[in-house]
């Protein structure tokens, strides 16, 4: 009988001209979406494999120089497209692109793109995940508000109950036509990008990614397709579904976003960037540890070696002397930077939090968390530049030390020190990171595919007409 | 003189029902026994409790008291099991405007009867309720309120059910469609099926039925047999027993 | 129309509960933006005016250091040296330009949490002092404020079509409408009336809390012109008004060809996600895909490939100085030469640059012009421009300021450049450029929001005479069903 149920709602649906126009709507926007964030991803991948490579060629060819002076010339780090930045650009446009790996700074982050794209930009941005998040939830609004409630309306509903059909397994029809119709649709698109990572022999990583992508959107989408017919189920009439469903559309995806945000940025304030860097410079200036720890290090050296100059050591005091002072100040960088990003993060984790109230909130911050573009992956991507970075200045500091000066001729290096660098490879984190850092996402939205659930077999069995 | 069966009961019983809401008193201990092969007609004014009644024998409404049982089942203790032996056209019957005629009679049945039936038989039913064979494969919204009355009658035949309820089933039906439906009834009747039908339409219920209780207040006031009754005879009894109440009331 | 009518709609919204209900959405996210907007220019303007202290303070300690230094003599690293111009020019000096927020910056945050708000202004290169910018968080950035703008270009066109609503669909669904017809005979009138009311009940909490905002004492630090804020308090309600105007008489239209209340919430709900997301969204992503944005990455790339030599050059020539490190480069090195070479190294390195920078910023520029075409897709962007633009939040003022910021940089150069590269003590500090931000001529600020008004308004009128004629046959039309 339920196959009965869900194939003459399917019909029903098939012969609605709205649905049709809907769909073709969605299908117009989803296409131009999706073609405009694949292009973006494409050229943005281009560039970064262009740039990245350019950077190594450029740093091995360097010309023979004091190591101090390749610290200066310095490598920047480009940070690739997320694994699935196609799906959802996510913070993209709002995190820098680059990060300089010079001696004596960290986190030189650059460049926004948004800065560079325009103001109207930033009015109406559409990605898939956008579609998948804000615009299907929609789409289900108006084809599932009308699901009981408008037959109850009709008085249709009356006369199936008549008839003797049990109520409970007649909304089970309704909510298993809709969720056939919303498989249908994205189902196959799931699979043709799953084919085609599969294709181009996408890391597992990927794949597994594009596997968790999928089931979130089936759990959100799920929970809204349930908390439609929850609210159909419970409405006298089709207005009264359509005002209460538009409206915890409307507080999800536009109200709660901004509002809970201005929340999180009160909570966990983020600082100018003036107080920052005060309070960095002035971390940074007390030396005085700093000072205490060379002339200690100097001292062991010249009884050690028994001289009294610093020139006549065999090693070159400078390369200790800069690396300590980059050792000072990795210690003051971690500091700052840390309590800056922390508070990034735990704007974050409200925000995921938030979702019980408004379910998109989880979905965007996990959908972009999996496709590698929010602010997880990217401080894992500051972080390894800034490891590089300490890596590269070790290495180089090294060959200072090592190297003194011969017959008052200052030491330079060659390509064979450049080689020594390692070249920067950055890999996002794992899914199980990404996951576990997302976990209150996915248990917020599990939440709200429970409770519907949990309505609907309370009201379903006892529909009255 | 209701028939009933081997049990001592009849097909569709009502027993001191009693319903309230809020100041209102819509059933005041209604009695109705209808036997096999019988079609009772409930006459009376708006507001006297038809509609109340019929909700309770369909299970969408509990009475503060009394007891509902179709086929022998408690309406209340088992209302699936209770719908499944009863057929049932609204005043207004509803359809779904994008299936056909016929697709709509196939849904509906199906989600009442165990297996489906083939589509010979359900045009069959069709037929029966009177609808032309040109309009079996038409989309619904294109059908008048007379062609829609008559495929909820087909779904109510194709039904099969023992006890069928009828809620103003002429109201709005053009004089032939009313006809039919009626000759319609009278067949069910000739079959053994049990009719209960609410109505305010006296001529049509003298026709078609076999017992007239007026239901006034919420209690039935007085029974008819209506071959013994004229028309006019039957009108002014009708406007009696209204009045009467309705005088003694205010 | 007479007074008795007017009263009757009068009474009959006063009694409608979802006016209530639509004024207290309106006021509780008004006040929430409100107080959002205000604190956050008030906190702005505390950290501009610490960071203007601060410039002061250092500047004028660096004055009476050299003054004393040079009268008392004493022994201080030439990195620290008050009289070394470089010192000066580079660190003691730095001066942080200020694009001083309007008295409107509460309304609408518009661009400016994605570019900041001041410029540092020192002898380090150009590009690495433009690269700074304010750390917010990119969720927020991503997502967009909470502010006054958002309320009126998202929340009040669906609170005004929620008023709006089932009229007159259920005066329809009542039979009232014929009744009204016979009574009035023309029913344009009527309607009007019935949408201006609506219209005004959220129209007029928005501007009173836009003028208590800008009127509220203390955010004046900055001592915005007084005549400026009455301008653009005055071009900000235009714009408002005309925007809201315009989905009162969409509104009112659409009413007009509707049967029923359900078919009108549709309907409704429809022109404002047509016109609110998914206009300007179809119009950012044919942008996006006709014209992409120019790639930072492949800026950086061609940026390293195009100063590489000069920078080679550059590491030579600094090679005596161990880069940046004089001071361990032994006893012999003459410091003075090495903060010329710095700066001739520098100055190398930014000459190669500049063709390309210059050819990235007339990228950057053409493509902002395509974007604003963008606005003209939907009324909301239109006036979400429009509203960050009176508000003095817009790209274009920033982009006004950034090119202030080029010039004062190009007097700083010239102005420290030959002074360092001469190697003498410095004095002059009583002679150093400072940075007077010049206010956009108002005219020019009032052109481009007639602009933005007489599109409004157009439409207004447009959409408000078809409702009009649907009204004077809207008793026939819906008859006749």
């Amino acid at each position: 009988m339920i196959a009965r149920l869900v194939a003459k709602e399917l019909l029903e649906l098939r012969r609605d001209g709205r649905v049709w126009m809907l769909l073709a709507i969605l299908g117009v926007l989803a296409a131009g979406a999706a073609l405009s964030a694949w292009q973006q991803v494409r050229t943005q991948h281009a560039a970064w494999h262009a740039a990245s490579a350019g950077e190594q060629e450029r740093w091995l060819a360097q010309d023979e120089k004091h190591p101090h002076s390749a610290a200066h010339y310095g490598v920047y780090a480009f940070r690739p497209p997320g694994p699935l930045a196609a799906f959802d650009p996510g913070l993209d446009p709002y995190l820098p692109v680059t990060v300089w790996m010079e001696a004596h700074r960290q986190n030189e982050a650059l460049y926004r793109p948004a800065q560079d794209a325009g103001s109207a930009v930033r009015f109406g941005r559409l990605t898939p995940a956008i579609i998948v998040g804000a615009l299907l939830p929609l789409l289900i609004v108006l084809v599932a508000a009308p699901a009981i409630s408008g037959e109850r309306e009709r008085g249709t509903l009356r006369q199936l109950l008549a008839q003797g059909v049990a109520p409970g397994r007649w909304v089970l029809g309704k909510g298993l036509a809709l969720a056939t119709l919303l498989a249908g649709l994205l189902l196959p698109l799931w699979l043709l990008v799953a084919a085609v990572l599969i294709v181009a022999s996408a890391p597992l990583d990927t794949l597994a990614r594009w596997l968790a992508a999928g089931a979130l959107v089936a759990l959100y989408l799920g929970g809204f397709l349930l908390t439609c017919l929850f609210v159909s189920a419970c409405s006298r009439s089709v207005r009264t579904a359509l005002l209460v469903l538009l409206s915890v559309w409307a507080v999800s995806t536009l109200i709660a976003p901004r509002a809970v945000l201005e929340w999180a940025q009160w909570r966990h304030p983020t600082p100018s960037s003036f107080e920052f860097r005060q309070a960095l410079q002035a971390d940074l200036r007390d030396r005085s540890e700093l000072d205490a720890r060379l002339a200690r290090r100097a001292a062991e050296l010249l009884e050690a070696h028994g001289v009294d100059r610093l020139e006549q050591l065999p090693v070159n005091f400078d390369g200790f002397r800069l690396q300590a002072a980059e050792e000072h100040d990795y210690a003051v960088f971690d500091a700052h930077f840390g309590r800056l990003h922390d508070g990034y993060l735990a704007q974050e984790r409200l925000l995921q939090w938030f979702g019980v109230l408004a379910p998109y909130l989880a979905f965007s911050a996990a959908s972009s968390g999996l496709s590698g573009t929010d602010l997880l992956h990217y401080r894992h991507f500051a972080d390894s530049a800034e490891q590089h970075r300490r890596v590269m200045q070790e290495v180089l500091n090294e060959a200072i030390y090592r190297n003194p000066e011969v017959d008052g001729q200052r030491y330079l290096a060659g390509p064979e020190l450049w080689a020594i660098v390692p070249k920067f490879e950055y890999s996002a984190p794992s899914l199980g990171r990404v996951i576990s850092g997302h976990a209150p996402a996915f248990a917020v939205l599990t939440g709200w595919l429970l409770l519907p659930l949990m309505g609907l077999l309370r009201v379903a069995p006892r529909l009255q007409p | 003189m209701a028939a009933s069966d081997a049990g001592g009961h009849c097909p569709l019983e009502l027993i001191g029902l009693r319903k309230r809401f809020g100041p209102v008193q819509a059933l005041a201990g209604l009695d109705l026994r209808v036997g096999a092969g019988e079609c009772y007609a409930l006459l009376g004014p708006n507001g006297a409790g038809k509609t109340t009644a019929l909700n309770i024998l369909l299970g969408f409404l509990q009475p503060d008291a009394g007891t509902a049982r179709i086929a022998a089942v408690d309406v209340q203790a088992d209302p699936d099991r209770a719908r499944r032996n009863l057929a049932y056209i609204p005043e207004q019957v509803q359809l779904y405007p994008r299936l056909s005629g016929l697709e709509n009679l196939a849904y509906f049945h199906g989600l009442g009867a165990s297996e489906a039936m083939a589509d010979a038989q359900l045009r069959d039913c069709l037929r029966q309720a009177g609808l032309t064979d040109t309009a079996h494969d038409r989309r619904v919204h294109t059908y008048s309120k007379g062609m829609r009355q008559k495929v909820g009658i087909a779904i109510a035949l194709a039904r099969r059910a023992p006890v069928m309820l009828l809620d103003e089933p002429t109201s709005g039906l053009d004089p032939e469609a009313a006809f039919e439906l009626n000759n319609s009834l009278r067949d069910l009747a000739a079959r053994g099926v049990t009719i209960l039908m609410a109505t305010h339409d006296l001529f049509r219920a003298r026709e078609v039925a076999s017992r007239i209780g007026i239901l006034v207040a919420g209690r039935l006031q007085q029974e008819v047999d209506p071959a013994s009754v004229g028309g006019a005879e039957l009108e002014s009894l009708y406007l009696a027993a209204v009045r009467d109440l309705l005088g003694r009331a205010s | 129309m007479n007074s008795a009518v007017v009263r009757g709609e009068v009474r009959l919204l006063l009694r409608d509960p979802a006016v209530w209900i639509v004024l207290l959405v309106l006021v509780v996210t008004l006040i929430g933006a409100a107080s959002q907007g205000v604190l956050r220019q008030h906190a702005e303007i505390a950290v501009l005016t610490e960071m203007a202290n601060a410039d002061a303070d250092r500047l004028e300690s660096a004055t009476w250091d050299a003054i004393r230094l040079e009268e008392q003599g004493g022994n201080v690293s030439r990195f620290r040296d008050p009289r070394n111009a470089d010192v000066v020019g580079r660190r003691l000096a730095v001066q942080h330009l200020i694009l001083p927020p309007t008295g409107l910056a509460a309304l609408a945050v518009g661009q400016s949490d994605l570019h900041p708000a001041w410029h540092p202004v020192s002898l380090e290169p150009r590009d690495q002092l433009l690269a700074e910018g304010e750390l917010n968080s990119p969720r927020q950035l991503a997502v967009g404020r909470f502010d006054v703008s958002f309320v009126v270009v998202f929340v009040a066109p669906l609170l005004l079509l929620g008023l709006l609503a089932g009229s007159p669909a259920r005066e329809r669904e009542s039979g009232m409408l014929p009744l009204l017809a016979v009574q009035r005979g023309q029913l344009g009138g009527w309607l009007a009336l019935r949408t201006g009311l609506r219209l005004l009940i959220v129209l007029l909490p928005i501007l009173v809390v836009g003028v208590m905002v800008v009127l509220l004492p203390g955010s004046d630090a900055f001592e915005a012109a007084a005549f400026d804020t009455l301008l653009r308090l005055v071009l900000w309600a235009g714009a408002v008004t005309g925007y809201l105007t315009f989905w009162a008489a969409l509104g009112a239209w659409l009413g007009t060809l509707v049967r029923d209340t359900a078919q009108s919430v549709l309907a409704l709900a429809s022109s404002w996600l047509l016109l609110v997301i998914l206009l300007p969204a179809i119009a950012n992503v044919s942008l996006e895909l006709s014209y992409p944005q120019p790639s930072r990455i492949e800026y950086v790339n061609a940026m390293r490939a195009a100063t590489d030599l000069a920078r080679a050059e550059g590491s030579e020539a600094l090679q005596q100085y161990l880069e940046d490190h004089p001071e361990m480069a032994g006893d012999d090195v003459d410091v003075d030469d090495f903060f010329a070479q710095r700066l001739l190294v520098q100055e190398r390195v930014e000459e190669a640059l500049l063709p390309l920078s210059t050819a990235f910023e007339q990228q950057r520029q053409a493509r902002a012009r395509q974007v604003s075409w963008l606005r003209w897709a939907s009324p909301a962007m239109l006036a979400s421009a429009g509203l960050a633009d009176a508000a003095g939040t817009s790209e274009s003022r920033q982009a006004d300021f950034l090119q202030q910021v080029h010039g004062f940089h190009d007097a700083w150069r010239d102005f420290f450049g030959p002074r360092v590269l001469a190697g003498r003590p410095f004095f002059e500090h009583d002679r150093i450029p400072t940075f007077e931000y010049s206010q956009e001529p108002p005219a020019r600020l009032a052109a481009r929001m007639a602009v933005v008004m007489l599109g409004c308004f157009g439409l207004s009128v447009a959409f408000g005479l078809l409702a009009l004629r649907r009204a004077r046959s809207l008793p026939k039309v819906m008859g006749n069903e």
